[in-house]
């Protein structure tokens, strides 16, 4: 990068949009779908980690932390299929229903 | 590599480590092109040094000498070190990576956790490198990438718990060691077809190389990113293949052991283990020539109604095996 060439004009710097001049921003609204993505992650995440220290210890835990887990999971599946039915990850069914919202 | 050379004195252990990444990285761009042509019935890269032996370097060459356009709607900072943030996290990785028997740069005994904890980080070199570009296609790279990148995040993290419940040990050495009658790939089958899906997918590669579609977003996130930070880019998505790679071989393929519990030497060790990478580098490869590129719908569906699920029915399956036989590793 020291020994390159560095000669910039106007056009070279502007954003990159196929060759026309850029219309606005590119920090516009985005598909909320994205978001509910990373809310759903925050949330499974957590989980799996939490799950880590009760299989390294489940040799002394057994049968006991084997159940008590069991119902964390199911209390988790509960929810996950909440997220589900309510239609969080259908990115086509949300593009469609709102014709201005944007696209991804 | 560069690092070789400070001083007089012999290269330490982390040194070798990073500069023969890098190079290894290098001749794995190489032989992607090269086998990808010979798939499609071309030649191939075949003018510089011998077929081409050298093409990697020239092409790094090249791109040492462009100039580097900085866009003027940038910001600046967060532009230049998202490739750099992205690099470094790629070749941190490999502290924790055993390479023959007790030869890890660092043999922590969390490194399963570590190794997480330094694969999420990685989507924010992404996220950081598309917003401060400040142009529509790096913006909806990023998003997609990102979105995809934790999404796919969930069913690695799980079936690297459904290995380290059975194993008992979150250090990668004795993951390895655990190996030593049966290859985990045998007793765990439709675990590893999982896990290659999603490698594939954590690393951008096709089939679910979404955010590169070239088609529709050009180059992704680093649209902008020109000679040197896209050069950054472009070794830290090849490391990150061959880390997921190595770390295939090391969860499913017995690591560093030879087949049949067959004695071995450490040099012996480290050969096997980047023989195995290797084969599952051409798969990567091989994968990239064979299939078409999935909508992005598909992928997210893929992902949170077929993988996530299968991981937990197998992790439940796997935890009631080890509790109903009382054969949970101590």
């Amino acid at each position: 990068m020291l020994v390159a060439t560095n000669n910039p004009d106007n056009a070279k710097m502007a954003p990159y949009e196929c060759g026309m001049p850029p219309a606005s921003d590119a920090r516009h609204k985005f598909q909320i779908s994205f978001f509910l993505v990373a809310i759903l992650f925050l949330v499974f995440d957590c989980e799996i980690l939490f799950l880590y220290p009760l299989v390294v210890s489940l040799y002394h835990i057994s049968s006991f932390g084997f159940w008590i887990s069991m119902i964390f999971i199911l209390l988790l599946t509960i929810g996950f299929v909440y997220e589900l039915g309510k239609g969080a990850l259908d990115y086509a069914k949300d593009s469609s229903s709102s014709k201005n919202s944007p696209k991804y | 590599m560069a690092l070789w050379s400070k001083g007089d004195k012999e290269p330490s252990l982390e040194d070798q480590g990073v500069g023969g990444r890098v190079g290894s990285i290098a001749f794995m761009t190489l032989a992607e092109r090269k086998v990808m042509a010979s798939m499609q019935r071309r030649i191939g890269p075949n003018v510089v040094g011998f077929y081409g032996i050298l093409q990697p370097f020239a092409d790094g060459l090249k791109l040492l000498l462009k100039e580097a356009v900085i866009p003027s709607h940038a910001n600046k900072v967060i532009f230049l070190i998202s490739p750099f943030i992205t690099l470094s996290l790629a070749l941190m990785g490999w502290a924790v990576i055993p390479f023959a028997k007790g030869t890890a740069l660092a043999d922590i005994s969390l490194g399963v956790l570590f190794l997480m904890a330094i694969s999420s980080l990685g989507v924010y070199g992404v996220l950081l490198a598309g917003w401060s570009a400040n142009s529509k296609y790096a913006f909806l790279g990023s998003l997609r990438s990102s979105a995809q990148l934790v999404s796919y995040e969930l069913p690695l993290a799980m079936v690297i718990l459904i290995i380290v419940s059975i194993t008992g040990s979150l250090s990668f050495l004795q993951i390895v060691e655990f190996q030593q009658g049966v290859w985990l790939i045998i007793p765990l089958l439709p675990l590893s077809l999982v896990w290659f899906i999603v490698i594939l997918a954590e690393t951008n590669r096709a089939p679910f190389d979404l955010p590169e579609a070239e088609q529709e977003l050009v180059a992704g996130f680093m649209v902008e990113h020109s000679a040197l930070p896209f050069a950054f880019f472009y070794l830290a998505e090849y490391g990150s293949i061959l880390l997921m790679s190595t770390l295939t071989t090391l969860l499913f393929l017995g690591g560093y052991l030879l087949p049949f519990g067959l004695p071995s030497t450490p040099l012996l060790e480290s050969l096997i283990l980047g023989l195995k990478s290797s084969a599952i580098f051409f798969f990567f490869v091989w994968v990239r020539a064979t299939l078409p590129r999935v909508r992005f719908d598909q992928l997210m569906v893929i992902c949170w109604t077929t993988l996530l699920p299968i991981g937990f029915a197998f992790f439940i399956f796997t935890l009631s095996i080890l509790v109903a036989f009382e054969i949970t590793p101590s």
